[in-house]
């Protein structure tokens, strides 16, 4: 707990070294916050309130931390990481910090820390915006030997959702180190998002694709009653066939269960159905 | 010293042994080969315990510390396969982990995702476990159990340290109804040659294609010497098993299973096989980004196709997986000797791949519903479940 109330100063009395840029700023009206002599928050007032608080009371510390930031994303916590190892601070707690935040601190953790604070500002802030966590950056830890800025470029011109960015950089740095080229990676001029994705998932998965291809073509050329809809689809290890029929009566499914029977033979004399 | 002991003792740069396993066997055995200067002294565990994933760095150190500890819990528990019944068919495995993490390197190994102890760990009291088996044995003597030491560490890589196959042989052979297996990817088995035995001792050996050896299986023995060794094992009335596992896609994978197939029929016979067990590529989803990280995209682990599945892990498309079966199974259908044919099963399979392979579940398999009979729950499940 705090052992003495705040002291008002002014905050070129302060050590303002951990100012990490958070996202949401501070309201105007309220002072700064310091633990010790190091502002945790509103790092761009005037005044301060600064906390006396034993340093090994790390609990408080993190704590009071926590309380300032309602949440902080994974460039935030990560910026936090290095200033506070840039900094000859030795009692913050940025353990704690991190697990208030629900980020388990460990190696691992630090090492994705330090790449994400690396990253160029531009690409620190659209992954901010769209809430990246921490094991989103994980594919930055095996890329330190490419260069993915014109990716970088390609997320936030195209403005990119998390989900098709996250997965779009996975993609690409597992491509780049198999060692497919750049300029193949990147999005044609015409080509949307999700196409880009779909392309990207293709090169990754060629054997898996082509098989999904040949099975489609394979399954569109089969006799299906003329007012169902059928489809090839994958779901994780398994790729089949979804099937939509439409009944009104009794009737209907016996001419669907007919006419699927034709089907079913003609599926078990070809393609990856075909009976051995 | 032997060349390969010499070697071995080299690779750990520290062996850290906890003030309460001074003067147990292992930390004697440990000082007795181990140069004084890499010896330590230590209270609790080295490094501590680690918080969630290890960092690369941080598992490739651990394989060159060793830590010589008391184990606290129970040693013996059902194989993780075992919590997944409702998505997998698993046999009735029982686990004795006698330490953690191996010396050897294999790209795909599951240790990437599991470990949380930046040491290698080997247990002093060997002594708790065979307790344990025995509070077991006066139970259930007379059940089928079969109990591995090669979990979550190689339970041969460093057995000529540890010597712990010489304590187990024999107490094994006071229960010959029980099995005890070991599994390895080393050829290190002289050390146990010569313990008397009850039949009731495989040794096992996780082999693949010599293509994977080379590429996914850093520092373990070629597979012309894990066979030799195994016949070594056989010719002493060990039972000797095999675990095609994890069987791994490359270009030329039918060539490099068959030539397999092909190099283990030629040195047994079917009748000279305990079983050959089955498995295709599989891993925790996180894995993916320590394995990348450590081993590159060009590895056939990392750059395989692989999907989300039942239980939650990482496999090949289930008709790759299907194809693969078919065609390891086919191989080692058309070796059958006058008659008779290896006996094989599928490992952690889900029940369409099982029937898709088998036209079968393993219950109705007469070769292998023994395995897969459900036995009673021991102590330390028991004590999971409160």
């Amino acid at each position: 707990m705090t052992q003495k109330p705040p002291q008002l100063k002014d905050i070129s009395q302060c050590n303002k070294c951990l100012d990490f840029s958070p996202q949401i700023p501070w309201p105007l009206g309220l002072p700064a916050v310091a633990v010790n002599g190091l502002v945790l928050a509103g790092f761009s007032q005037t005044v301060v309130f600064d906390h006396a608080v034993e340093t090994s009371d790390k609990e408080t510390i993190a704590g009071l931390f926590r309380s300032f930031y309602s949440e902080l994303s994974a460039v935030e916590l990560a910026n936090l990481e290095s200033k506070v190892a840039a900094s000859d601070i030795t009692w913050f707690p940025v353990d704690l910090i991190f697990n208030k935040f629900q980020v388990r601190w460990n190696d691992q953790t630090k090492n994705i820390c330090r790449l994400i604070a690396n990253l160029p500002p531009g690409l620190q802030k659209f992954s901010s915006e769209r809430r990246w966590s921490i094991g989103d950056f994980s594919p930055l830890l095996a890329a330190k030997s490419i260069r993915l800025e014109s990716f970088y470029h390609v997320f936030i011109e195209r403005n990119l959702s998390r989900s098709i960015s996250v997965q779009a950089l996975e993609l690409c740095v597992e491509l780049l180190l198999i060692g497919k080229d750049q300029a193949e990676l990147l999005p044609l001029p015409q080509e949307d998002s999700d196409h880009w994705l779909k392309r990207l998932r293709a090169i990754r998965y060629p054997q898996t694709t082509s098989a999904d291809e040949m099975a489609n073509t394979l399954m569109k050329g089969l006799p299906w009653p003329g007012t169902s809809t059928a489809r090839w689809t994958r779901q994780g290890d398994k790729a089949g066939i979804e099937l939509k029929l439409f009944v009104a009566n009794p009737l209907d499914l016996k001419k669907y269960a007919h006419s699927l029977a034709l089907v079913s033979e003609a599926m078990e004399k070809e393609g990856p159905w075909k009976k051995h | 010293m032997e060349k390969a002991l010499t070697s071995l003792i080299s690779n750990f740069e520290k062996v850290w042994i906890d003030e309460r396993s001074r003067g147990s066997r292992l930390a004697l055995r440990i000082n007795e080969l181990f140069p004084s200067d890499k010896i330590e002294y230590t209270s609790g565990i080295p490094g501590g315990i680690h918080r969630g994933e290890m960092s690369a760095a941080q598992f490739n150190q651990s394989k060159k510390q060793l830590s010589i500890r008391p184990f606290e819990g129970y040693f013996f528990k059902r194989c993780p396969g075992s919590t997944q019944k409702k998505a997998l068919n698993c046999c009735n495995y029982y686990v004795l982990n006698l330490g953690q993490q191996c010396n050897m390197n294999c790209s795909y190994c599951y240790l990437q995702s599991y470990l949380n102890t930046p040491t290698m760990v080997m247990y002093s009291n060997i002594e708790k476990a065979i307790d344990e088996l025995r509070e077991m044995a006066s139970l259930h003597a007379h059940l089928p159990y079969r109990v591995g030491t090669g979990e979550v560490i190689d339970s041969l890589s460093l057995d000529e340290i540890t010597l712990f196959s010489r304590e187990l042989i024999p107490f094994f052979a006071e229960f010959p109804k029980w099995t005890l297996e070991f599994k390895t990817k080393s050829a290190q088995v002289d050390q146990f040659l010569d313990c008397e035995h009850a039949g009731n001792v495989v040794v096992s050996w996780s082999i693949n294609a010599p293509q994977i050896i080379e590429s996914e299986e850093h520092g373990t023995a070629r597979l012309h010497e894990r066979l030799a060794a195994a016949r070594k094992c056989k010719d002493r009335g060990f039972q000797v098993a095999f675990h095609i596992d994890p069987i791994i896609w490359f270009p030329e994978w039918k060539e490099g299973y068959s030539y397999l197939i092909d190099q283990i029929t030629k040195l047994f016979r079917p009748d000279e096989i305990n079983v050959i067990s089955l498995g295709t590529l599989r891993f925790q989803p996180e894995q993916r980004h320590i394995m990348r990280e450590r081993f590159g995209m060009k590895s056939y682990v990392t750059s395989a196709e692989m999907f989300p599945s039942e239980g939650n892990k990482l496999r090949y498309d289930s008709a790759l997986r299907k194809e693969m079966f078919n065609f390891v199974l086919n191989q080692l259908r058309s070796k059958a000797d006058s008659g008779k044919s290896y006996r094989s099963f599928l490992c952690m399979e889900t029940p369409e791949t099982w029937i898709s392979t088998y036209e079968t579940g393993p219950m109705q398999n007469p070769q292998l519903k023994d395995y897969f009979r459900p036995l009673p729950k021991v102590n330390s499940d028991l004590a999971n479940i409160s």
